[in-house]
């Protein structure tokens, strides 16, 4: 509860303050306020000097400015899982899932699924053709029967991009499979030209099984094993 | 001075013969205006906060799109609620401080009815229209311009004020308010020239703009509402801030930086790096004021036991002053900003800035005012406890929410195996606590907004 009386100054209780602020002059300075205002002077004057490009209009961010500098030096090749698992995020993980459990009884597995594995009848053929092409009507993924519709992705993804995806599904989430090549996607693209409509599990049960060649060891980007550098977030 | 008498009775001796003091019942006014466009700008934000959770909700009503409502909740809280709370505080307290007053306020209530006129066409206008997309710069140019010469009507009382003072000696508080009055059309009309009507060449308005945001937190409400913090506890008290000594340092070093630290948000953007450096620089500096303005204000609370409502919005005030500039200056920090400057952080310094100190600060001058219009009942002290504490709770949990979910958002947004939109998804359920956090924020504005208008309703029909 505030007690109006003191709300309205009177000329009187000013003076008082005035009084009562004429001390203030005699109060001893707080030392420790002081030397914290003083080294926090000290740490953002540093740090000005430092950073401030000489307070040049044509000096910009210091660590921008030494990232473009030694142009020399090839950049890190981002990691290729990485970036297989970005595609997979965007183009396959809203039905699959980003656990790739998908969603039972709409959208079937990718964890130890036989399609991905490439086990009993499917090869690495029958898994990039619905890929490619889609796959519709009724299947059966690890004893359960599912009955849907896959979207075709040939027009949409590139040969690399299916087989970085394909690669990536075979060997996440506890997942071991061999690796797809883009070769190999490349020649079941060409093997399947005519095709158009979605396969579906009765047709690919009778194309016999191949198997995707290892693919050829990559010439230019250095080899996984070490993790590459986080990256730098975007600038504005 | 008996509760609930007449202005005249009230105030018969102590100004110049023959007048009455207008001030408290302009404050009235302007204080009701306020509470009003608080209340309407939180309902705004929240119908846009529901839509980032619910895309569909009101999804065909063009007027009521995210894009529009965002813009007009933020000007409505800027233009409306603080502006106009802080255009009361700095007359009541210059005439407070200076032992002067007005001798009409009839200049200052057509200008408040123009003010409210202008902003409500303009928020209309936002919602018809659209905004331009430069923060605080939406409202359409009828709308700016005659919220500016309103406020230079007013703002020459102001001087007026301060110039004629019969109370030797300048206070704190005083310092803050004449450097606030002198900012505010500084501030208008720089970010009006340079980025509506005339705009500079393109790399050059996004610093521009970050100032001028900046600076309406900075520059304008934030010096207001620390001059609030600071005339009430001593009030209150009746003793001086503690280290008071070192006060004016405190001042000089806020509007100093303060000017500056709006350009935190430049850091890591494509501007020379002196700029993005001095953002980083003040922002950090800034702790200087802060400290200061803590030691000021809890030095004088300490022990204390006299806990009434204006002293504890003015101490929740000063804590979210001082929350507000630590998580800004943390913000601005270069490796940080890399990593969360693009994240619901910002929200949250916005949120704690506008909706804790100023709200708080501001409210507890209102409320240290009220009760000369009320006799001593107890619902009127309820709501304004209800308004202290809703807002306390809303606004630190809104905070508290946004920052986690900034945390993660950022490290998604930084991990490049994680698609953009899935960053956002991850944000959501905080964002969902965030909207929870801001309803409560609503309800304590609406006992703020009951509180102002039951004693305006008390004062408007009890014959003087």
């Amino acid at each position: 509860m505030s007690d109006p009386q003191r709300d309205s100054t009177s000329p009187q209780e000013a003076l008082d303050l005035v009084e009562l602020h004429a001390t203030a002059a005699r109060e001893p300075v707080k030392l420790w306020l002081l030397g914290v205002i003083m080294a926090v002077m000290f740490v953002g004057g540093m740090f000005l000097w430092a950073n401030s490009g000489g307070f040049s209009s044509s000096v910009y961010d210091p660590a921008r400015l030494a990232a473009g500098k030694d142009n020399g030096a090839p950049k890190p090749a981002p990691d290729p899982r990485m970036l297989s698992r970005r595609l997979y995020m965007q183009n396959c993980g809203a039905c699959h899932q980003p656990n790739g459990m998908g969603i039972p009884g709409t959208y079937p597995p990718l964890v130890g699924s036989e399609w991905v594995l490439g086990q009993e009848w499917h090869g690495d053929n029958h898994l990039v053709r619905v890929v490619l092409h889609g796959l519709q009507g009724p299947i059966t993924v690890e004893g359960r029967s599912f009955n849907n519709v896959m979207t075709p992705w040939g027009g949409v993804l590139k040969d690399d991009q299916i087989a970085a995806i394909l690669t990536y599904v075979r060997s996440e989430w506890g997942n071991s499979a061999p690796p797809i090549s883009k070769e190999f996607v490349a020649q079941v693209r060409e093997e399947t030209r005519e095709r158009r409509a979605a396969w579906t599990q009765k047709e690919l049960q009778e194309i016999p099984r191949q198997v995707s060649p290892p693919p050829l060891p990559e010439p230019t980007p250095p080899p996984t094993s070490s993790p590459s550098p986080v990256q730098s977030p975007p600038a504005a | 001075m008996s509760l609930g008498s007449s202005d005249t009775v009230e105030n018969s001796g102590r100004w110049p013969e023959g007048w009455t003091d207008p001030l408290p019942r302009l404050l009235l006014w302007f204080s009701a205006s306020a509470a009003t466009w608080l209340v309407v700008g939180l309902a705004l934000l929240i119908v846009a906060g529901v839509q980032v959770v619910n895309p569909a909700f009101l999804g065909g009503i063009s007027f009521l799109t995210y894009g529009r409502l965002v813009p007009a909740g933020i000007n409505a809280l800027v233009y409306g609620w603080g502006s106009l709370a802080a255009v009361a505080t700095i007359l009541y307290l210059l005439s407070r401080l200076g032992g002067v007053t007005m001798p009409s306020g009839r200049l200052a209530y057509c200008a408040l009815g123009a003010w409210n006129l202008a902003l409500l066409l303009g928020l209309c206008a936002i919602l018809a229209i659209g905004g331009n997309g430069l923060l605080l710069l939406e409202l359409p140019p009828f709308a700016n311009v005659t919220i500016l010469l309103a406020y230079v009507a007013m703002a020459i009382w102001g001087y007026a004020l301060f110039r004629g003072r019969r109370i030797p000696g300048v206070f704190a508080s005083s310092w803050y308010l004449v450097a606030a009055l002198l900012c505010f059309p500084w501030l208008v009309v720089t970010g009006n020239v340079l980025l509506v009507w005339l705009p500079i060449p393109g790399p050059a308005q996004a610093p521009v703009a970050a100032w001028f945001a900046g600076g309406m937190l900075n520059l304008w409400l934030a010096p207001v509402s620390l001059a609030a913090i600071f005339y009430i506890v001593p009030q209150v008290l009746g003793r001086r801030l503690a280290a008071y000594n070192l006060s004016q340092l405190g001042f000089w070093s806020f509007m100093l930086f303060a000017a500056w630290c709006g350009m935190g948000r430049m850091v890591g953007g494509p501007v020379p790096a002196w700029m993005a450096s001095m953002g980083f620089v003040t922002s950090f500096l800034m702790m200087i004021p802060v400290l200061i303005a803590g030691v000021n204000v809890f030095g004088v609370l300490k022990g204390t036991s006299e806990w009434t409502l204006p002293l504890r919005h003015a101490a929740a005030g000063i804590g979210a002053f001082a929350g507000t500039y630590l998580l800004a200056a943390i913000l601005a920090f270069p490796p940080v900003a890399g990593i969360f400057n693009f994240t619901d952080i910002a929200v949250a310094v916005g949120l704690l800035g506008l909706g804790g100190f100023v709200t708080l600060s501001l409210g507890g001058l209102i409320q240290f005012v009220l009760p000369q219009f009320e006799r001593r009942d107890s619902l009127a002290e309820k709501l304004g406890s209800w308004h202290l504490w809703l807002t306390i709770i809303g606004v630190g949990g809104a905070v508290v929410c946004l920052v986690l979910g900034g945390i993660l958002q950022g490290f998604a947004q930084s991990d490049p195996g994680i698609v953009f939109s899935h960053s956002v998804d991850y944000v959501m359920p905080f964002r969902f606590l965030a909207l929870l956090g801001l309803l409560i924020f609503l309800a304590g504005a609406i006992c703020l907004f009951l509180r102002v208008h039951r004693a305006l309703v008390r004062h408007l029909i009890t014959p003087p």
